[in-house]
């Protein structure tokens, strides 16, 4: 349910963008970059001294080494560390770089697939007020995201880029234990849901680099046991947030993000007050994040991020219900390959409600949870 | 040196208009224009346009940087140079050619010269350009990937990140390739990180360095030097201690 928290409880729709905002960003990077950037690696170095490149070196060219008391009043004795063209050391390659530039990436259809796989351990299973019941979880998502070629100086944005993201999630509850007091019963199968949803969005960026998302999304609910559906949403939403670098290497990201979700519910989930399925509201959300490299080659990150969100029910059963939602989360990914990585992560999360949402939720209402878990992800671009 | 003078001339008459004059996007320094043989020397300020047919002298501590709605270029001191819209005529110095915005797909060619060559640039990228004792011109890419031609010649040269070509005065052609690394040219080079930052470039250097790395298959405790006679340049030792270098990295590769 992590995951889907995320989207339905926590941002919908914003997975790309709040919940971990830079490491699928680095993801992103990684999947988009590898085959520049990280091209040449696993090819060979050969040991000082040989070569196995085929270029003519430039001892072989047509020069003449001079000493530093030979260069006599020549134009090189004048070249230091701060000369205008700089240092330029001779070395041989393998082969020579593609040349290709970073913003003719972007002029071009890029797309991104990413598959993820998570087990996890959830503290309050049914999110109940009193502590619920642990038990494990498994998650599998499928993310789709398509981006458009990025325009340049569209309005009062330096750079926008559209985008068409698709996700698909299925999460199975109680299948096994991770701990010895986790529940394994069988009515937790009645919490397996599935979640679908696709975003048109665009993101832009303007002169003083503050990000402005603009999406509309459509959501919906499954039982995938029965084919039915539970719940289906509209949600039009906008966030505007800025990065931050921190420590060097680390990007501290701030987000404020507000939506709003015009919803209908064929049948109602398991377990009430987890998704917003009660009715049209309007959701403001604080998002703080960090996402903080841990050597130098760029694999392993640390991603803490704390938000707090306000979800108010406009109607029509619920109007008048308020919740508040914070999240907080550890996580570190490491990134084995280019387009595969570990993710470890615990998160915590506790939600409060007004009045009317007691009145009409009762145990269900205000909760807390602990979760933590493992996951394997896949991200590969095109 | 008046052949390719007149050449330079000539090529610019055709190309007149077609984008608009370099301006003054930044400056420092004493900084000099005069517009004829004969004229007074005159300063020149923030969001000037450069006159035609204009000589600009970069003196000392000067840096310079012009753009127009496709290029930008930047120069230090010791650059002596007279530039129109799609052209550079670079008497002495250096100079960092940016053109890698699509519009550049769309412009003429820009022509580089120096006292004795003239040499066509198309595509898009960056690189640094630096007359040479002999006349010639030394080129090196930073960013992106160049076509380069000289004025007679049919076939193009390519210049990608890292690569040095010298520009051979008198019509002799490109000299050998010679590949340079990124990570110690990047760093040292003033043109580059002496003027305000530009973050994009800055990305694309990033980039084309990091993507460099993983290919070097052998470092040379040598730097190119300049090119005081039509066929030959000078390789020099380089100082251990420069940065990023084989000074900071003793495991040769």
């Amino acid at each position: 349910m992590e995951l889907t928290l995320r989207f339905l409880n926590f941002l919908k729709g914003e997975a790309f963008c709040w919940s971990c905002p830079y490491l699928l960003r680095a993801f992103s990077s990684f999947a988009f970059i590898p085959a520049t950037l990280f091209s040449g690696c696993g090819i060979g170095l050969d040991s000082f001294g040989t070569s196995n490149s085929s270029s003519k070196s430039a001892a072989e060219a047509t020069g003449t080494i001079f000493k530093k008391d030979e260069q006599g009043d020549s134009k090189e004795g004048k070249q230091s560390q701060s000369s205008p063209t700089g240092v330029q050391e001779v070395v041989e390659l393998d082969h020579s770089l593609s040349g290709k530039l970073l913003i003719e990436e972007s002029e071009r259809f890029r797309s991104v697939l990413q598959i993820d796989v998570k087990s996890y351990r959830s503290s309050n299973i049914t999110r109940v007020e009193s502590m619920g019941k642990s038990a494990a979880a498994t998650e599998y998502t499928t993310i789709g995201r398509l981006e458009f070629p990025t325009s340049l100086d569209l309005l009062f944005f330096k750079t926008f880029t559209p985008s068409l993201t698709a996700l698909g999630q299925r999460s199975y509850f109680g299948q096994y234990e991770i701990d010895s007091s986790d529940s394994t019963d069988e009515a937790l199968r009645n919490l397996d849901y599935e979640f679908r949803s696709i975003t048109l969005g665009g993101e832009g960026r303007s002169n003083s680099d503050w990000e402005i998302n603009l999406s509309l999304e459509y959501d919906e609910l499954l039982d995938f046991r029965s084919h039915d559906k539970l719940y289906h949403a509209i949600v039009s939403s906008a966030s505007f947030g800025r990065d931050y670098s921190v420590f060097g290497g680390g990007i501290l990201g701030f987000g404020i993000a507000a939506e709003y979700a015009l919803t209908k519910i064929h049948q109602q989930y398991e377990v009430p007050g987890v998704f917003d399925d009660a009715g049209d509201n309007l959701r403001t959300a604080l998002n703080l994040s960090l996402t903080q490299p841990l050597d130098s080659g760029g694999r392993f990150y640390l991603t803490p991020s704390a938000s707090i969100m306000r979800t108010a029910y406009t109607k029509p059963t619920s109007t008048g219900r308020i919740d508040y939602l914070m999240h907080v989360e550890l996580a570190a990914v490491y990134r084995i390959m280019p387009w595969l990585y570990l993710r470890s992560f615990t998160n915590y999360q506790d939600k409060t409600a007004n009045e009317k949402a007691k009145a009409l939720l009762f145990n269900y209402a205000e909760y807390n949870n602990w979760d933590a878990g493992l996951g394997l992800g896949v991200s590969l671009s095109f | 040196m008046l052949a390719v003078s007149g050449l330079h001339e000539k090529n610019l008459q055709g190309q007149e208009g077609l984008t608009s004059s370099p301006s003054v996007q930044f400056l420092q320094g004493q900084i000099t224009l005069r517009s004829s043989e004969d004229g007074l020397s005159q300063e020149i300020r923030k969001g000037d346009a450069l006159p035609d047919k204009s000589r600009v002298f970069c003196r000392d501590g000067a840096r310079l940087a012009l753009r127009n709605d496709c290029r930008s270029l930047r120069f230090m001191e010791s650059a002596t140079f007279s530039t129109r819209a799609d052209s550079l005529f670079l008497w002495s110095g250096a100079c960092l050619l940016d053109q890698r915005g699509k519009k550049v797909l769309r412009a003429n060619p820009f022509l580089l010269s120096a006292p004795e060559v003239v040499v066509e640039c198309r595509g898009r990228g960056s690189l640094i350009a630096e007359v040479q004792t002999s006349g010639g011109m030394k080129v090196i890419g930073l960013t992106g990937a160049f076509k380069l031609r000289l004025p007679e010649g049919e076939e193009f040269t390519e210049l990608r990140p890292g690569e040095l070509r010298f520009v051979k005065p008198y019509g002799r052609g490109f000299g050998d390739l010679v590949h340079l690394n990124l990570e110690t040219l990047i760093s040292t080079a003033a043109l580059i990180h002496e003027f305000p930052r530009d973050v994009s470039l800055d990305a694309e250097l990033a980039k084309v360095t990091l993507e460099q790395i993983p290919l070097v298959s052998k470092r040379y405790r040598a730097r190119v030097g300049d090119s005081r006679t039509p066929e030959t340049f000078e390789l020099q030792p380089l100082p251990v201690r420069t940065r990023g270098g084989p000074g900071t990295s003793p495991r040769p590769r």
